[in-house]
């Protein structure tokens, strides 16, 4: 290679060479352009490379060159464009960079673990146009000598550590287009300076330590396209005299602030607007009805602000909205059937508001929606219902804590795409869509709460990222499918206070992430199964008030995570297993109500958190109080009554020195 | 053929900064409880379930709430949680039981716990807690159940109100703890205690 000596142009990248870049690269004399980006060249000996006086653009990006900066290229006195981004290189820039490489007009070290400071040198590079030190380790303050550096037009320092203030030099920038500080450590305020960089369409300033106002002087940038200053602890209005002149912003995303006050009805004037992020601020008053002017908007998100008064009518003429986040705010009203108009909505979330009424029919026509969640808000009436069935794409739909009544649309999930189902607290009757067996998606699902009746049985199939079901509290009739047992993500099963009858399938036990497992209150029959036992990170059993029979397994003694147990209310016979004393996170026993005898194992007394509850009353327990109980000193409120148990109450239950209830009664105790 | 990321650099970077939608709703609850789940390690995923997105932290694992969706229990023994506990969990105004003992929590115990009026237990025994015992925690009038007993405590006990009535089994092996406040005498000197 290194004897092609008339060679000027050399451009290899985007292959696959590998090794050490040959020295004898070097030799050549007349390259000026040479660009090895986009391979896997390692780092060679730089030593051995000679200088390359004609060399002008060298990329060496996209490669795994480790250690420190190439010196060699420090001898590259001619170098107008240099990059070296996407690599391992380490340690400090050298000064000889800023010093040697006057003629520099394009620096990208970007995506490398350099660090240190940056030098104020920098400003040597007169020439530079673009300085590119995204996604290193600097850290130190911006350089105010960058301010002198007339012809940059983009200067790139996000993703480092850099701290202090950011130079009001940069004023002085009148060529800056480009400037992007995100993701440092900058705190103080933004200098009102910035207001004179009038070329500047791309400022970011998110996710660091900004704090303060926005200067008045930034109405003055009237090129903006691009303004990010999410994620910093900046205050204060946005007064229609500041945003007033930025008609070419086409993204404007303050979020996760402490902005105040109105949003300025000014905001009109911002036609080009297709992102606006307001979320995680302090602003109040009413979403001003000039947001219909913003036409080509298509991510709204006002949430998680102190919004009032109703959605402007005017707002559902944004038909080319994607995204409408309004959640977490004050608002009222009601949702209008102009919200059929947004044909191209794909989320829609409105929770945690005070809107009322119905639900619109004109929802069923959003078919490419994939989030709808109107929760805790005072809804009701009937889900129209045709929703969900021109929409196959929807993904997370949420009704709870609302007022609706009526069955759920049959073809809700008629794309059996949904992951996320809640329509908790409301009074939802009928049976389950038949379209839910075939989701195999879904991972949350949550129909507590409601009067539904209708068949489990078959109304759930198998679905393996499904983590959390709720369907307590309704009437739901049938039994306990075995396919419960291929859930195998599921961490909470509560079907409690239903109709639920048959028995309690053994393939539960193979749920092996279980943590909640509530069957409570339902007609269950047949034994607890000895597979249960295999549940080892159960930490709430309830099968209270059932029909359960047989024995208490032994191997509940595996469930050493059981912090809750209440088996109470059953047919359960046989001994109070002395297993159970080994439960050293247990916080309640309850295996009151049912046919239990044999004596009360004296190892109960290890059980030394217990805390809410030691019920084993209205059961045929015989034999004596064990005096280890007395070592219970957490437990609160202990229930023998309604037993046979005999003999003294042991003097050391005086050292249960947080009970609060007592209860022997109906024992022959002496 | 190189991985085509080279494409991607070379372009600006597009309009889009960070459109990360919003992910947590005003549930006061839920966020001074999440606010807690920042603020410790938690190697064994006790707080997994703590999921902020949600509509309140009633479905978190660990947590009891009462009829009204408020939280009235926090069972969080012995989960291995290190780091600190966060002034937010004053806000749980219904909250009756904080079981927070046998972890390795350090830092101290926050001012705020004296807003929790409905507190019947405050069990913080066996972790790495310094500092003083606030004060705030005698105007409790419904705490019953006080360990703080096996931490690095320093201070003064305080004596009145519902502290009238814990022993020093509630306070033991905290080897900086100076004893009971001395009521109508001149203050002990605590500036070693902070």
């Amino acid at each position: 290679m290194g004897d092609l000596s008339e060679l000027q142009y050399l451009s290899v990248y985007d292959n696959n060479l590998n090794g050490a870049i040959p020295f004898q690269l070097s030799s050549l004399r007349k390259v000026r352009y040479l660009d090895l980006g986009g391979n896997f060249l390692e780092t060679p000996d730089w030593s051995k490379f000679s200088s390359m006086p004609s060399l002008t653009h060298l990329g060496l990006y996209l490669n795994e060159l480790t250690l420190e900066f190439p010196s060699f290229i420090l001898t590259c006195r001619n170098l107008t464009y240099l990059d070296l981004s996407l690599n391992k290189l380490s340690g400090l820039i050298p000064e000889r960079l800023f010093t040697n490489l006057g003629k520099l007009e394009y620096l990208n070290l970007t995506e490398n673990q350099f660090q240190g400071k940056l030098s104020p040198n920098v400003s040597k590079l007169s020439n530079l146009i673009d300085l590119r030190l995204a996604t290193n380790k600097f850290s130190g303050p911006i350089p105010g000598d960058i301010g002198s550096m007339s012809n940059l037009q983009l200067v790139e320092l996000f993703n480092n550590s850099f701290t202090g203030q950011i130079p009001s030099s940069l004023g002085q920038l009148k060529n800056l287009q480009h400037l992007d500080l995100r993701m440092n450590a900058l705190n103080y305020t933004i200098p009102p300076e910035l207001g004179l960089c009038t070329n500047l369409s791309y400022l970011a300033l998110a996710v660091n330590q900004l704090s303060g106002g926005l200067p008045l002087s930034l109405s003055n940038l009237s090129k903006l396209n691009d303004l990010g200053l999410s994620d910093n602890f900046l205050s204060g209005e946005i007064s229609a005299n500041l945003i007033g002149n930025w008609t070419e912003l086409e993204s404007l995303q303050i979020q996760n602030n402490s902005f105040m006050g109105n949003i300025p009805p000014e905001i009109g004037l911002l036609t080009k607007l297709q992102y606006l992020f307001l979320y995680r601020n302090n602003f109040s008053g009413p979403i001003p009805s000039e947001i219909e002017k913003l036409t080509s908007l298509e991510n709204l998100d006002l949430s998680g602000n102190q919004l009032s008064g109703t959605i402007p009518p005017t707002l559902w003429n944004l038909t080319n909205l994607l995204s409408l986040q309004l959640f977490s705010n004050n608002l009222s009203g009601t949702i209008p059937p102009e919200i059929g108009s947004m044909a191209s909505l794909v989320a829609f979330d409105v929770n945690t508001n005070q809107l009322h009424g119905e639900l619109p029919e004109n929802i069923s026509r959003l078919v490419k929606l994939n989030k709808f969640s109107v929760f805790t808000n005072n809804f009701s009436g009937s889900i129209p219902g045709d929703f969900g069935k021109f929409s196959p794409s929807l993904i997370n739909v949420s009704f709870s804590n609302n007022s609706f009544s009526g069955e759920l649309p049959h073809e809700l999930c008629s794309g059996f795409a949904l992951e996320e189902l809640t329509v908790n607290g409301n009074n939802f009757t009928g049976s389950l869509p038949a379209c839910l067996r075939n989701c195999s998606n879904l991972n949350r699902v949550r129909f507590d709460g409601n009067q539904f009746t209708g068949n489990i049985t078959k109304a759930f199939g198998v679905h393996p990222r499904l983590d959390f079901i709720r369907l307590s509290g309704n009437q739901f009739v049938g039994e306990i499918s075995p396919d419960w047992g291929e859930c195998r993500n599921l961490s909470n099963l509560q079907l409690d206070r239903n109709r639920i009858s048959g028995g309690i399938p053994a393939e539960l036990g193979n749920l092996t992430r279980l943590g909640v497992l509530s069957l409570d209150s339902n007609e269950l029959t047949g034994k607890i199964p000895t597979d249960l036992g295999k549940l080892v990170k159960l930490f709430n059993l309830n099968l209270s008030n059932n029909h359960l029979t047989g024995e208490i397994p032994k191997s509940i003694s595996n469930l050493t995570e059981l912090a809750y147990l209440d088996l109470s209310n059953n047919k359960l016979t046989g001994d109070v297993p002395q297993e159970l004393g080994r439960f050293d996170k247990l916080l309640s026993l309850n295996l009151s109500h049912n046919d239990l005898s044999g004596e009360i194992p004296s190892n109960l007394g290890n059980l030394f958190v217990l805390q809410y509850m030691l019920d084993l009353s209205s059961n045929s327990l015989s034999g004596t109080i064990p005096q280890e109980l007395g070592k219970l000193t957490s437990l609160e409120i202990l229930n023998l009554s309604r037993n046979q148990l005999s003999g003294r109450i042991p003097a050391s239950l005086s050292s249960m020195i947080s009970l609060r209830s007592v209860d022997f009664s109906d024992n022959e105790l002496t | 053929m190189a991985i085509c990321r080279s494409g991607l650099f070379h372009l600006l970077v597009t309009l889009v900064l960070s459109n990360t939608i919003a992910t947590s709703n005003a549930n006061v609850e839920g966020d001074a409880l999440f606010a807690l789940r920042r603020a410790v390690k938690d190697p064994q995923g006790v707080l997994q379930s703590w999921d902020p997105t949600l509509v309140d932290p009633c479905t978190w694992f660990h947590v009891t709430c009462d009829a009204d969706n408020r939280v009235t229990r926090l069972d969080l023994g012995n989960g291995k949680l290190s780091g600190n506990l966060v002034p937010e969990l004053g806000k749980l105004e219904r909250l009756q039981y904080l079981e927070l003992y046998m972890n390795n929590l350090a830092g101290q115990i926050p001012k705020e716990l004296g807003q929790l009026k409905s507190l019947v237990s405050l069990d913080l025994y066996h972790n790495n807690l310094t500092g003083p015992i606030p004060p705030s925690l005698s105007r409790l009038s419904n705490l019953k159940f006080l360990d703080v007993s096996n931490n690095d405590l320093c201070g003064t006990i305080p004596t009145a109100g519902s502290f009238s009535k814990f022993s020093e089994e509630s306070f033991m092996n905290n080897p900086r703890l100076e004893g009971p406040e001395l009521m109508g005498f001149v203050r002990y000197d605590v500036g070693d205690c902070k």
